[in-house]
């Protein structure tokens, strides 16, 4: 902006001014030439009619010119070529033969050519009306700068006021509400353009607010809508969990009846001793299902509570095996064909860590889950007869963390979606059949509840490994 | 007769011995256990001479299921009958049942006095 300034202060106080100077310079030397021109004419005329009068008169004729400095008659010999001043006014004028412009005065000489005589006429003019002809361009432009310049900062005021100012509000307003604050408003009152643009931002905000709130809400009710699928598919593998320790119960307590009444009958000391021994075995098998049908009702509803937010000492192998079989048998549940090879490999006498069970089996079942559906569509998908479906859960004490690997040889992960699988609503598998929720709240779980890492590792076509990492 | 019972629930050999022990002792019933699909193939290739006339197996059992040990006896002894024991008792798994050759399907908790029944009818 300094330098616009300063290049339009040069060009009007110093460029400007000496072009124009030029332009009258030029235009004064041309009217000195012609003087000269006509005052050599009138003299050359007079000198041809020999009337000596007429030169004086010619040579007065440019005395009224206000600029003239003098006028000279120059004789040039016609032999020797030789050039001598006749007549020169003022007469003091110290006239020379080759005299120069210079910047004072214009010089100029014009020839004439009579049968009695040659020479010139020489006349000089000075330049003070151009000097000041400059100054005066020079005032008038400093002038007319000194006004626009005024008229500048008056339009800049206002422009200011009416545009810039409630621009730079409208950007600060945007900023903010790049980074989240929803409540900017700006002020929105003009009747121009800038006013409509305020009150179509105020309008934006409100709605992107508006948005907002729905989309977490939206977003709320699919994560429930998430723990209601998994519980459903938990509650599947938990009938059928419980109708296990149930056939026990019920076999063992029937059996148990039966053994009282050929106890009653008995009368045989030693075969008395032998059904008590059975009944009391009856009554512990007893015992130990119904804690086991109990426990799983316990698991269930721990599964459909949420996050309960508190650490507890929890024994991962045992978290790991409860789930592995609940996830199985829930997939089972739905899916009668579904087989497959599940091998555990868990590290004996890990360390208790503090986790909150119920997120943490959330997240076993989910990874599970997925290894169960990765491995049913590569058997639906697969042309080899000899494919056999795999699963591993493993656990092992490492670097001071307690690692859980699952893991199947379903048809991997293609890498270019790699990085997106723990991304909120990203899913493959087709409309319906997942909300893309599952391993985004699990990775949540593990490493902003648990303080843990959670990663994957994948071939195509081979395997892919889902990595827990807690801290003990 | 002699009944080999499959099942991965070490609780079940128990529970077949109490409930059949007056057969047992009568010498109508004997009773071979097998925990795993693939301890019951192993000792049905062991057992000579081959007198097992009905396989009770669970389905649901890791590594080898039900399922499969149902088609491998049906493809290598034909006239072995076999039973399947199971918690999932809908439609479905019952004609999966049927389809791959199974006698009977039992669903649990087990009801011993029917299965006394079907058991006592295969001879």
């Amino acid at each position: 902006m300094l330098s616009v300034v300063l290049m339009f202060a040069f060009f009007v106080l110093f460029y400007f001014p000496e072009q124009q100077q030029k332009v009258l310079l030029n235009n004064y030397n041309t009217e000195v030439q012609n003087l000269s021109n006509t005052v050599a004419l009138g003299v050359k005329i007079a000198l041809t009619e020999q009337n000596f009068e007429g030169v004086t008169t010619a040579m007065d004729f440019v005395l009224k010119k206000e600029e003239l400095i003098f006028v000279s008659l120059i004789q040039t010999d016609d032999s020797t070529k030789e050039k001598t001043v006749l007549k020169t006014v003022p007469e003091d004028y110290p006239v020379t033969i080759n005299m120069q412009s210079c910047d004072t005065m214009i010089v100029k000489m014009s020839p004439f050519i009579t049968p009695t005589m040659s020479g010139e006429i020489m006349i000089g003019m000075g330049t003070h009306q151009i000097v000041e002809s400059k100054k005066e361009i020079r005032n008038t432009s400093l002038m007319v700068c000194l006004i626009v310049l005024f008229i500048g900062v008056f339009i800049g005021f206002l422009l200011s006021k009416n545009i810039t100012v409630p621009v730079l509000a409208l950007r600060d307003a945007a900023l903010k509400v790049g980074e989240g604050d929803r409540t900017q408003q700006v002020n929105s009152n003009g009747k121009d353009e800038i006013g409509e643009l305020g009150r179509a931002f105020n309008k934006m905000v409100k709605e992107l607010s508006i948005a907002e709130a729905e989309r977490k809400a939206a977003q709320q009710q699919l994560i429930h809508s998430e723990k209601m699928a998994s519980l459903g598919q938990m509650t599947a593998g938990i009938a059928h969990e419980i109708k296990n320790p149930l056939n026990f119960v019920n076999n063992f307590s029937a059996l148990s009846v039966e053994l009282l009444e050929e106890l009653e009958e008995s009368t045989d000391a030693e075969d008395k001793i032998e059904i008590m021994e059975s009944l009391k075995s009856n009554l512990k098998k007893i015992t130990a299902h119904g804690k086991r049908a109990d426990s799983i009702v316990a698991t269930m509803l721990q599964h459909s509570r949420g996050t309960a937010g508190s650490k507890v000492p929890t024994d991962i192998n045992q978290l790991c095996s409860e789930y592995t079989d609940l996830a199985f048998h829930g997939i089972r549940a739905n899916s009668r064909d579904f087989n497959c090879t599940i091998t555990k490999n868990y590290e004996d006498n890990l360390p208790l860590i503090n986790a909150i069970p119920q997120d943490l089996s959330r997240v076993i079942l989910n990874l599970l889950n997925n290894g169960f559906y990765a491995v049913a569509d590569r058997m639906k998908k697969s042309e080899l007869s000899d494919y056999k479906p795999e699963v591993s859960v493993t656990t092992e004490r490492k670097d001071g963390s307690i690692f859980i690997h699952v893991r199947d040889n379903g048809s991997g992960i293609p890498s270019a979606i790699k990085d997106k699988i723990f991304e909120p609503f990203f899913t493959t598998k087709p409309t319906g059949e997942g909300t893309g929720l599952g391993l985004s709240l699990s990775y949540d779980i593990v490493t902003k509840e648990h303080q843990g890492m959670m990663s994957v590792q994948s071939e195509e076509g081979i395997f892919t490994q889902f990595t827990i990492q807690l801290p003990i | 007769m002699k009944l080999l019972v499959v099942d991965d629930e070490l609780d079940v050999k128990d529970m077949f011995l109490q409930r059949f022990r007056k057969e047992i002792k009568a010498g109508k019933i004997s009773l071979v256990f097998a925990h795993s699909g693939e301890e019951a193939v192993d000792l049905l290739s062991q057992i000579q001479p081959m007198d097992v006339v009905l396989i009770l197996s669970d389905i649901n059992m890791p590594g080898m299921t039900g399922f499969d040990l149902l088609k491998i006896v049906k493809e290598k002894l034909p006239n072995l009958k076999v039973f399947m024991v199971s918690a999932y008792g809908d439609a479905l798994n019952m004609d999966k049942a049927k389809a791959f050759g199974a006698d009977d399907f039992i669903e649990k908790p087990v009801n011993f006095q029917i299965l006394e029944e079907k058991i006592f009818s295969t001879q």
